[in-house]
């Protein structure tokens, strides 16, 4: 055995003499290296040693392995082909050849366009705040003017948290479903009038496929004055959205029902395939983008404003969904991949 | 749920001129979402009834047919069929070229064609039921559609013989949560009635019935909260038959089956009002009793669909005077439905509590269209309404049938009006926009409110359909006016706000201008990992589940636990991403999630924190010898957000022996990065590369991070440089001698390192460092002499201290 590793040593001591190029230097690394290389065959049958030597052999092994990757490492050096040709110029320059490019990193998609919006919204002169993932019944549901008998608590939408006599709450605690939990925590903290967009994570304990997963991204909108109107709602997401879509984008409400705005609405806006016309897409010309509607004033009232005195209304855009639009991603799951032949792309 | 617009004529006459289309679009943008809509002429155009006449087999195919068909005006057509139930004489579906079908009921639909089939010319297709449509009534098993209509419908379209002459929206039900009023034809028909200003022709309900006298019958409620009210009536000389043509035609257009008149009649009354009945057969009812009342924990039975359910104390039972006879507003019973021997009958017409039947339906995952209806908080007098029409319906298609004395109503339902002011101004103020006040009284007219006008405001009385949970307050009264004038009326607004700046977290910022540095400058790609984890990640790091937060009803055991560290994330995407890459550098800023308490308060009112959930910054490198570029990046990364930090060296269950470190800031753990073990790499199948992994507590960082930038002035007299080189074991680390260089003098400005060699040569443990030390005086030009002094005494203290060979 230990002959071997030392034979094995030398011979590529001068095989790597030989190198001219980087191609005989993968095949070496391959002949040495590879699964059934010389080096990897001769560790494997470490394991048929007597028990007794194994640790000897295995040291010695490390120490022959550590030489060659150092003899390989240092062959690699001299035969990079662009390090040597620049150094090499003997007859002439060309200044076409390939310069020391710093590899950069990739930003996740989702911040490029967390990024875009909050500089949209920051000219529009709304805050953008930051909250808890994990969050109190209370905000998540009864501050949003959901009580307890309301189907939107349904174990089967939300991921509830274990408590027990060591880590003991007074009320439930869940992984927020939406970031309007944000709604009342802010206007607590900052009172009326109120400009504020909440960007976050959200959980829905649902089964995932290429368009649904258990983990999305979302960013609710509030703005609360005097006398804010419907008239005024339709505004502000047009504006937004246009920014957002860079050209003029054509929007229409309709009822919806959610608990924490009243009147509630679905925001439609023309389809950015056809244009509108109708498509495999869309159906009827209209993509659902945006739920929006008035604050209830019960919501309000949690926050400690008077409705008598205060209005506004709340927007929430389906984050993870534009972002998939914006680039044209068919599986929200690789969002969530970790995969680098998907981030760098961005 | 599916509305046809025939059925919708009856309570309201929609203008000719109204194309579907644009109904659909009212519907949508007023009332409730229309996801799609078919005109049945227009699917079925070209398609006509024939008559077989004479079966002949094909020359080339032995499971095909010729056959002559007679198609009216149209003549004798020769059509290939393969159907395995042709018979002489059978009337039939015959698609001529021009119709749409669906080639064995899947897929698009396909314009038909002329078409030689195994060299035999084919005037048009015999179609089965699915083929283009036709309801399952139709369907046979590998045949074709048997329409079973006589000889006069010959040569006629097919939409018209079977009354298929109409248009179905089909409605988003989610749409429809919170509208009880919707669930039928009848409420759809109202909402129209106000859309497009038209009459609203409403039902008349009977008030006579023929009647005889029997014996008694009764209903006692012992749970009246979760059942408000419940009608009953008995009713005899039942024939049960087949229904008429007309009301399975309106069944089968709302997705329906046909069962038999009974059944059929509280379907049909369902689909009209809204409101779900129950028919049971009399006879099977013990001592001529209904009680209404929870279930005993354990108790069982079997509903209609043969499955036997065990309850629980939460679910209402409708029983008799000995047993259980249906699961209350979701599925009868076994032992009392109605067949074809039924004689008497006794219909249920009810009102029970949303969430009683929600909890029961969704605990025993029994939807059915009655719980679908009563989740939803139905009007107590739309029970009464139905159980009128259903009477009315049985005395029609069962000639002979009489109720039994009268019907029975045990009402505990509360009959308190709801009523609000609405104030004009209010109103518009929120619109955004004038709305003449006679055109708001019209518009809450037509929705069936009652209005009294007090000039100012409005006294709105909300009527009973509209008043169990759906319409409160003044702002509900906003929606209803502003979606019947139209939203797309409102004129746009900008809204007019003050020009006061407003806050801007730091920490959002930092977190920006961090991502771009680490991505930009330090050439890492950003990922964004779940925040669940496994137990066997837990045991892959030699973490104990006990310091990570469970979740409670995680569906898989994937995602049972929160992650308490953005370790597992990320060295399960180095693992992932090696089968692609050889190095590579990755971070996440997320949050992360510990048992401690945390910065937000749980509720206002309360001292509770919730969790600790800090945004955590982590780095993973995949690659050999990158400690020290960690360890670099990690720093530039303190330096680019001015942050003071302290090394201490530390150990940790994650990290090789000694391979590891931690960095302080105002006395706090701010962050810890080493080489993880190599156990660890093998749980993650990472045997081909070392991994350096680094966490930094994000939210700690923004803390410590100081805006601040302060200026010095530019030297004034010229630096000194001196080298030393030296010989040292490994017993002290270079930072302690560092340290101690530095504190030698104050005119001692920087060390730094530039040269490390072990080998052979020096010795054995040994290694030899050179670092130059960096002199400078704000207030003179240094001398030589002075600078040979501390020189000296560092000499001496690396010696003495430190025992190194000074070379």
């Amino acid at each position: 055995m230990e002959n071997l590793l030392k034979q094995i040593k030398e011979r590529l001591e001068n095989e790597i003499k030989e190198i001219k190029i980087s191609e005989d230097f993968e095949r070496l690394e391959k002949k040495y290296f590879g699964r059934k290389g010389e080096f990897t065959i001769a560790i494997k049958s470490l394991k048929d040693l007597a028990e007794e030597q194994r640790p000897v052999i295995g040291k010695l092994a490390n120490g022959v392995k550590k030489e060659i990757e150092e003899l390989l490492e240092n062959a690699k050096q001299k035969i990079n082909p662009i390090q040597r040709k620049a150094k090499e110029f003997l007859f002439g320059f060309d200044p076409t050849l390939q310069g020391s490019k710093k590899e950069l990193g990739h930003l996740h998609p989702c911040t490029l366009v967390l990024n875009e919006i909050i500089d949209i919204m920051s000219s529009m002169g709304f805050m953008v705040i930051d909250g808890p993932e994990l969050e109190s019944e209370y905000y998540n549901f009864e501050a949003l003017n959901i009580p307890a008998s309301h189907p939107a608590r349904d174990m089967q939408d939300t991921y509830f948290i274990k408590t027990d006599k060591n880590f003991k709450y007074s009320e439930k605690l869940v992984l927020r479903t939406q970031t309007s939990a944000l709604q009342v925590r802010t206007i607590e903290q900052f009172g009326a009038p109120l400009r504020a967009i909440f960007p976050g994570r959200c959980f829905r304990n649902e089964a995932t496929d290429a368009s649904h997963d258990n983990t999305f991204y979302q960013i609710e909108g509030l703005m609360i004055d005097k006398n804010i109107s419907i008239a005024n709602l339709v505004s502000v997401m047009n504006n937004i959205l246009s920014q957002i879509f860079k050209r003029e984008i054509k929007t229409r409400l309709r009822p919806g029902y959610f608990p924490f705005v009243e009147p509630g609405f679905e925001l439609d806006i023309n389809c950015l395939i056809c244009g509108g016309e109708g498509c495999s897409v869309c159906g009827d010309g209209w993509l659902e983008i945006m739920p929006c509607g008035l604050v209830n004033p019960k919501v309000l009232e949690y926050g400690g404003l008077d409705p008598k005195e205060y209005s506004g209304f709340a927007f929430g855009i389906g984050f993870t969904r534009l972002v998939m639009m914006l680039y044209g991603i068919n599986d929200i799951r690789l969002l969530q991949s970790g995969d680098l032949r998907f981030i760098k792309q961005f | 749920m599916y509305i046809s617009k025939k059925w919708l004529g009856n309570y309201v006459e929609l203008p000719k001129e109204l194309d579907s289309q644009e109904l659909a679009e009212k519907i949508t943008t007023s009332i409730v979402e229309i996801d799609n809509f078919f005109d049945q002429e227009k699917e079925l155009e070209n398609i006509i009834v024939a008559k077989i006449i004479e079966i002949n087999n094909h020359p080339n195919a032995d499971k095909l047919k010729i056959c002559q068909v007679d198609s009216g005006n149209r003549g004798m057509l020769k059509i290939v069929c393969g159907g395995n139930n042709l018979k002489k004489g059978m009337i039939v579906a015959l698609a001529l070229p021009g119709a749409k079908v669906r080639w064995h009921g899947e897929g698009e639909p396909v314009i038909l064609e002329k078409a030689k089939i195994r060299g035999v010319e084919s005037d048009g297709m015999i179609c089965a039921a699915e083929e283009i449509g036709l309801a399952d009534s139709y369907s046979v098993e590998g045949g074709i559609a048997d329409l079973n209509l006589d000889d006069s419908y010959i040569g006629k379209n097919i939409a018209t013989a079977l009354h298929l002459d109409d248009v179905i929206f089909e409605i988003d039900n989610k749409s429809l949560t919170n509208r009880p009023d919707l669930w039928g034809h009848y409420g759809i028909a109202r909402e129209l009635s106000a859309l497009l200003d038209l009459r609203f022709k409403k039902l008349k309900f009977l008030e006579k019935f023929r009647k005889t006298k029997g014996d008694e019958f009764s209903i006692e409620i012992l749970d009246k909260e979760s059942c408000p009210r419940y009608l009953g009536v008995l009713i005899e000389n039942i024939e049960v038959s087949g229904s008429p043509q007309w009301i399975r035609a309106y069944l089968e257009k709302s997705g329906i089956r046909s069962i038999n008149n009974i059944v059929d009649i509280t379907n049909f009354v369902m689909l009209e009002l809204g409101q779900p009945l129950h028919a049971f057969d009399a006879k099977n009812l013990d001592d001529n009793k209904i009680i209404v009342r929870k279930a005993n924990k354990g108790e069982k039975f079997k509903t209609l669909d043969r499955e036997e359910r065990i309850l629980t104390q939460e679910d209402l039972l409708i029983c008799d005077a000995k047993k259980p006879v249906a699961l209350a507003g979701i599925m009868g019973g076994e032992n009392s439905e109605i067949t074809d021997s039924t004689k008497s009958i006794f219909i249920e017409s009810a009102n029970f509590k949303a969430s009683s039947i929600r909890k029961t339906s969704m605990r025993l995952g029994l939807r059915t269209d009655a719980s679908a209806r009563f989740e939803k908080s139905l009007d107590p007098e739309l029970a009464r309404c139905a159980i009128f029409r259903a009477i009315e319906l049985v005395e029609q298609l069962c000639v002979k049938s009489k109720v039994v004395n009268e019907i029975i109503d045990s009402d505990f339902s509360s009959k308190e009006k709801i009523i609000i002011n609405l104030n004009i101004k209010f109103l518009n103020d929120r619109i955004g926009c004038e709305i003449a006040v006679d055109k708001i009284i019209s518009i809450l007219n037509n929705l069936g409110f009652i209005i009294k006008n007090k000039k100012t405001y409005l006294e709105v009385t909300v009527p009973s359909h509209r008043a169990t949970g759906d319409i409160k307050i003044p702002e509900d009264l906003v929606e209803e006016i502003a979606r019947i004038y139209g939203y797309k009326n409102i004129v746009v607004k900008e809204p007019i706000i003050s020009l006061k700046p407003v806050y801007r977290d730091k920490s959002i910022q930092l977190e920006r201008n961090i991502k771009n540095f680490i991505s930009k400058d330090l050439g890492y790609c950003e990922i964004y990992n779940y925040s669940m984890i496994s137990e066997d990640e837990i045991n892959f790091v030699n973490g104990k589940t006990d310091n990570y937060i469970e979740i409670a009803n995680a569906v898989s055991k994937n995602l049972k636990y929160l992650r308490n560290s953005l370790n597992i994330s990320l060295l399960k995407n180095v693992s992932s991403n090696l089968r692609f890459y050889k190095e590579f550098k990755i971070f996440e800023i997320g949050r992360i999630f510990r048992k401690e308490n945390g910065e937000f308060r749980a509720n206002k009112n309360s001292k509770e924190f919730l969790p600790m959930q800090d945004k955590f910054l982590g780095f993973a490198i995949s690659g050999r010898d990158k400690f020290f570029e960690l360890k670099g990046d990690i720093e530039s990364a303190f330096s680019y957000l001015k942050v003071d930090f302290k090394e201490v060296p530390c150990n940790n269950d994650l990290f090789e022996n000694n391979k590891c470190l931690e960095y302080h800031s105002s006395g706090e753990l701010i962050a810890c990065f080493g080489e993880i073990k190599k156990q660890i790499l093998n749980n993650f199948d990472i045997d081909k590369s070392d991994v350096l992994f680094g966490e930094v507590n994000f939210s700690k960082l923004c803390k410590y991070s100081k805006d601040k930038r302060e200026y010095r002035e530019l030297p004034k007299f010229p630096k000194m440089t001196q080298d030393i080189s030296m010989l040292l074991d490994y017993s002290s680390n270079w930072k302690d001698i560092e340290k101690r260089i530095k504190s030698t003098s104050a005119l001692i400005e920087g060390v730094e390192l530039f040269d490390i060699y072990e080998g052979e040569k020096i010795g054995k443990g040994l290694r030899s460092i050179a670092f130059h030390v960096t002199f400078y005086d704000s207030t003179k030009t240094l001398v030589s002499e002075e600078i040979e002094k501390i020189m000296s005494e560092i000499r001496r203290i690396l010696v003495t201290e430190f025992k190194a060979k000074i070379r």
